[in-house]
């Protein structure tokens, strides 16, 4: 039975509009969390709804609205007072009202002192007002943020200016409070006009925005060989029905509009005095403007679907995304920046009153404070004519120029490609390298995101903060800390995505005849010189303007270098243990929350090129790179079973495990101190022996109990405390060994006790340190002793080199475990034992792979402890 | 319905898809368009479901002039496209409730008929997991159980048989597909496989450069045939030789 009766137009558009909605939803419902649990036996995902994920993008969209609130309600508030200043101000000097009230005073108080007979007096008075008048403007002109050029500059026209008219040359200025209220619109004359000219030039980029956003970001088959139009084409509904609900849902679902621009244009009406009217006159007059972009944004796609080829629409779209960001961006650095706000209200104050009356400006006077109803209801009636004329124009050019159908001679399905090699065209680079350089220049996305996109960030913040520019050239810290920084942004778009681009050609790198890993080093490699490069190029740029330049700004170079290279390892690590590769949505792909591990990092690493010690330098280079180097064991071992988990065998001991068991060691031991001293009264030495025994012990205990439950085998034997069955245990070796290399490494110390007590500036270091160490051994050297000796040695010895070490020797040679190792043992000591804890961390480590037997460090470790506390009593 | 196509020319700039072709083909047929890659099968298709209107001459649906505006004629017809492309982020089971309300079939049945396809073709574990975790033929199969469940006039498949579908699921369409010709359906679809083309059609239509150079029940084809086992072979080893 047929029933040839075809769906009606507005049934038609219902549906197709029904169905971008949900899409929308599940899209915005998708930004998840956490990564979905997936069974690696099944091959399907679950459909992305859940509860828990709906209430987070409930939380999201809040925080993104009250920001939108946030942000326009300042800008205008300021622009408001702006608006205000422009016209007041026209010759005189706008000042506060108080530095104004001040100079009333003074202007009185000298005219007096002026008259006094005594030209002694008169003299000494005039003297002391001239300073009060002086200590008064300074304090006006500070309250800007001048340079000291433009502050001198001001100052002394200031004072010309009162010498010549008295308090009269100045004028209070509005002030400009922190958020826009009912009254920010000026009501009447001439600020009235100029601030509603400098809103209807901000809000002129709005519809160029939109269509921007949608086509660059939003349209993400725009660019694909099957658009999903084109099938949607085949289906008996008319073409108008299909373009019109295209049309609709582009005008309702761009989500920057609702973020940014709804809330601007609601907080436009209100600071006319519109009160709760203004939540639906900004209501109308975003859909109004997106209704706008909507009719551009779908007549563009068909023209542009027509009219170019796959990878012209590619370079194009990214073209649009890069316009829609400056557009964005500019929006906001309105909102924000001083320099450019100004500029907005100096253009506006020249333009005629009709300049608002432009089809992108007009519908501010729906609600503008003068005007009356029938102007607000002509404005409204305009409006409706305007959106749906627009709409209407632009379904029926969209509709004749796909007369012909949705063909075009270079279609997909046409079986003719250009002619063109790619492969031999990367020059000097070849194999994955080569591959990674042709893939940035074909995915325009890509390009932008590494190139580009940097660049707008950084020209937006010196847009918005310009004091900045300043302080990156006049201090190298700020200069490399902003280079390391821009570097690790670049890492973020180009090393972090390394596997999660690897979508469809994953299983293709897995059938080379290489290890995956290598090919993943090979890519973050090339990432890495990239983002060296932008931080290198920045460097030398500010280094150029910096005139101050001190010989330690090689230190600050040099850390932000090797920051930036290391870094490029930490996001690739990062990303590539954040992916699921199984997974073949690509926005499920990757746990977002790995990008806020990395920009944690980041974080600490910046902070580092700032603080003057050069022992916590250290440390930060020293627990990066191992960090580094932690996580690429991890994804060595995890590369080979990326398809197919199911078949990964048992996990090895690891260097990561190390450093998580130091860390819980340290961690442990700062919550127990506390705890015992909140609540109990023992002595001190007590207190932290018992401290440190437990948390070495739990450390121990839990350590063996998650090694055992995750099946790694041999654990007894990988850390040191057994034989491989059938050997004997090298008891007797193990102790020779251990007190040699003991006696050995407190030789080693005493030494360098020497050699400090030789050194002045050395000296002071080692009281203060002994100072420290005296007052905790003071009420009980046995305690002490016990732990230096027995509690010590263990549980550090089982951390450092049972697990530190052995993660280490995993994967890298001896020489380079010892050193390591050693340099992370030699961190979590003071900075004055550094020195020779560093070599006691290489005797263990020697003792270990000497012996094969933990007891054998364990032995150094005593040893060593109890002669340096001998020798220093 | 029957189908005609009259002195239709589709051109892409210089080159003709569809050159001055003319046709008659009666209901209750499959029907195999063979032709080497770039002949204009494909545009064929599109052309007889209205996606790309032709350049000259015209089609026509049981004597009526069909044109992309003509709805009620365009919703007896369904395409399947090489490629199903769905929407991506709704169920199979949404899917095809939206496509069946789009040829207005979602009639008291309708349920039932899908329910049932879906079964036969082992999707039902899967009707509620999201398009793009399906895999090609998982996905392909997805097309044709709406395609069957609307049940239109004429079916228009882009190669149904390089779909990556499991024996059991070509197996199922094919019987499906005879069924419905029994009641009058006419089946178009291209392939390049031409083993299935010769059991599984009724006439076959070659076309080369745009030309159609045979549109023959299978029998006369073999009938004139040298080679009697490699019917098709032969027929487009002559094509290659002639043509170049």
């Amino acid at each position: 039975m047929i029933d040839s009766r075809p769906v009606s137009f507005v049934q038609a558009l219902r549906l197709m509009a029904w169905l971008a909605v949900r899409r929308q939803i599940n899209r915005w419902q998708s930004l998840q969390l956490g990564r979905r649990k997936t069974d690696p036996s099944k091959r399907t995902g679950t459909a992305p709804k859940s509860t828990g994920r709906s209430i987070y993008s409930v939380f999201l969209l809040g925080i993104l609205l009250f920001n939108g609130f946030n942000l326009a309600s300042q800008g205008l508030g300021r622009l408001g007072a702006l608006a205000n200043n422009v016209h007041a101000s026209a010759n005189k000097i706008a000042i506060s009202a108080y530095t104004r009230q001040k100079l009333v005073e003074t202007e009185a108080a000298l005219k007096q002192v002026r008259q006094l007979p005594d030209a002694e007096e008169r003299q000494k008075y005039i003297g002391l007002w001239d300073r009060y008048l002086d200590q008064i403007l300074q304090n006006e002109v500070s309250r800007e943020s001048l340079s000291e050029d433009e502050e001198a500059a001001k100052l002394q026209r200031m004072h010309d200016a009162f010498n010549q008219q008295g308090s009269e040359a100045f004028s209070v200025e509005f002030g400009s409070h922190l958020y826009s209220g009912g009254d920010t619109w000026p009501r009447s004359g001439a600020p009235a006009l100029t601030f509603q000219n400098t809103l209807g030039l901000l809000v002129l980029t709005f519809v160029p925005m939109f269509v921007c956003l949608w086509l660059g970001m939003n349209n993400k088959d725009l660019g694909q060989v099957e658009w999903s139009f084109e099938w949607l084409y085949g289906f008996p509904v008319s073409t108008r029905a299909l373009l019109a609900s295209r049309l609709f849902v582009y005008s309702v679902f761009n989500p920057p509009v609702w973020m940014f621009i709804f809330p601007f244009l609601i907080m436009v009406y209100f600071t006319a005095g519109c009160g709760f009217a203004a939540i639906p006159l900004g209501l109308a007059a975003t859909l109004y403007l997106s209704g706008l972009a909507g009719s551009a944004t779908m007549l563009l796609e068909v023209l542009l679907r027509k009219f170019l080829s796959l990878s012209q629409l590619k370079n194009l779209q990214a073209l649009f995304t890069v316009l829609g960001t400056i557009f964005l961006l500019l929006y906001l650095a309105s909102l924000f920046s001083q320099p450019l706000e100004a500029f907005l209200v100096g253009q506006a104050k020249e333009l005629p009153a009709s300049f608002t009356w432009n089809p992108l400006s007009f519908y501010l006077l729906l609600g503008a404070p003068h005007s009356n109803p029938a102007e607000a209801m002509t404005v409204g009636a305009l409006m409706a004519v305007i959106a749906f004329g627009t709409a209407a124009v632009a379904l029926f050019f969209a509709e004749f120029f796909i007369r012909e159908g949705l063909l075009k001679s270079s279609g997909p399905y046409q079986g003719i490609r250009r002619q063109k090699t790619a492969t031999q065209s990367a020059g000097w680079l070849s194999g994955v390298a080569a591959n990674e350089m042709i893939l940035l220049r074909r995915d325009r996305n890509l390009l932008v995101q590494v190139l580009v996109s940097p660049l707008i960030v950084v020209a937006y913040y010196f847009l918005v903060n310009s004091s900045m520019i300043s302080s990156a050239t006049g201090n190298f810290h700020h200069a490399a800390t902003m280079a390391f920084v821009i570097g690790s942004y670049v890492l973020m778009s180009s090393a972090m995505p390394v596997l999660t681009r690897e979508n469809k050609t994953l299983w293709q790198l897995m059938t080379f005849p290489r290890e995956l890993s290598s090919i993943l080093v090979e890519k973050t490699q090339v990432w890495a010189v990239f983002a060296l490069l932008y931080a290198g190029t920045i460097l030398l740029v500010l280094a150029h303007f910096n005139h101050h330049l001190h010989p330690s700004a090689l230190l600050d170079a040099f850390l932000a270098l090797y920051g930036v290279g290391l870094y490029a390892f930490i996001a690739a690590g990062i990303g590539i243990m954040g992916t699921n590769a199984l997974e073949t949505e690509v926005r499920a792909r990757f746990r977002p929350e790995m990008v806020y591990l990395y920009m944690i990092l980041v974080a600490m690493y910046a902070v580092t090129i700032y603080t003057p010690s050069v022992w916590s330098k250290f440390a930060q280079v020293v627990l990066s790179t191992l960090l580094a180097y932690a996580l690429w064991q991890k994804v060595k071992d995890v590369s080979p079973y990326l398809l197919d988990p199911a078949e990964k065998p048992a996990r090895a001991l690891s260097l990561a495990d190390g450093m998580m068991a130091a860390l819980a060691f340290f961690v442990l031991q700062g919550l127990l101190g506390f705890f015992f001293s909140q609540s109990t009264s023992m002595p001190l030495a007590m207190q932290v022996v018992l401290t440190y025994v437990i948390a070495g012990f739990l450390v121990f205990v839990l350590c063996l109990a998650i090694f055992s439950s995750q099946k790694i085998p041999h654990v007894w034997q990988s850390v040191g405390l057994s034989r491989a069955p059938g050997t004997v245990m090298p008891i007797g070796k193990a102790v020779v060994i251990g007190l040699a290399y003991g006696g050995a490494a407190a030789l080693g110390a005493m030494i360098y006790l020497h050699v400090v007590d030789l050194v002045p500036q050395w000296h002071i270091w080692k009281q203060d340190a002994e100072m420290s160490a005296l007052l905790r051994r003071a009420d009980n050297p046995l305690w002490i002793c016990g732990l230096a000796v027995i509690a010590a040695p263990l549980f550090e010895e089982f951390i450092f080199r049972g697990l530190v070490f052995q993660g280490l020797r995993r994967s890298t040679g001896p020489f380079w475990a010892v050193l390591a190792s050693a340099a992370l043992f030699a961190m979590v000591h003071p900075p004055f034992s550094v020195i020779p804890v560093f070599g006691l961390g290489i005797a263990t480590a020697l003792s270990f792979q000497r012996s094969g037997f933990l007891l054998a460090p364990i032995l150094t470790h005593a040893t060593y402890n109890a002669c340096v506390i001998f020798l220093n009593h | 319905m029957k189908i005609e196509l009259r002195g239709v020319l589709k051109a892409y700039r210089s080159m003709r898809a569809l050159d001055y072709v003319s046709l008659e083909i009666e209901p209750g047929q499959i029907i195999s368009v063979l032709g080497v890659n770039g002949a204009g099968k494909t545009t064929l298709l599109r052309c007889l479901a209205g996606i790309a209107a032709p350049d000259k001459g015209e089609i026509l649906f049981d004597g009526q002039e069909f044109r992309r505006d003509r709805l009620d004629l365009r919703s007896r017809i369904y395409i399947m496209p090489d490629f199903p492309f769905l929407f991506w982020e709704h169920s199979i089971v949404r899917n095809i409730a939206m496509i069946l309300r789009l040829y207005q079939a979602d009639d008291a049945g309708a349920e039932r008929r899908v329910l049932e396809l879906l079964r036969e073709f082992d999707l039902l574990p899967l009707a509620l997991r999201p398009v793009h975790s399906l895999s090609r033929g998982q996905l392909y199969k997805a097309g044709l159980t709406a395609l069957i469940a609307a049940d239109r006039e004429v079916w228009l498949l882009d190669e149904p048989f390089a779909s990556g579908m499991d024996p059991h699921g070509i197996e199922a369409f094919k019987r499906h597909a005879r069924e419905a010709t029994g009641r009058g359906r006419t089946i178009l679809y291209t392939t390049q496989i031409l083993d299935i083309a010769e059991r599984f059609s009724d006439r076959v239509c070659v076309i080369h450069k745009g030309e159609i150079r045979a549109f023959d029940p299978m029998e006369k084809l073999r009938a004139e045939a040298q080679d009697k086992d490699n019917v098709l072979e032969e027929m487009f080893r002559q094509l290659r030789e002639g043509g170049a």
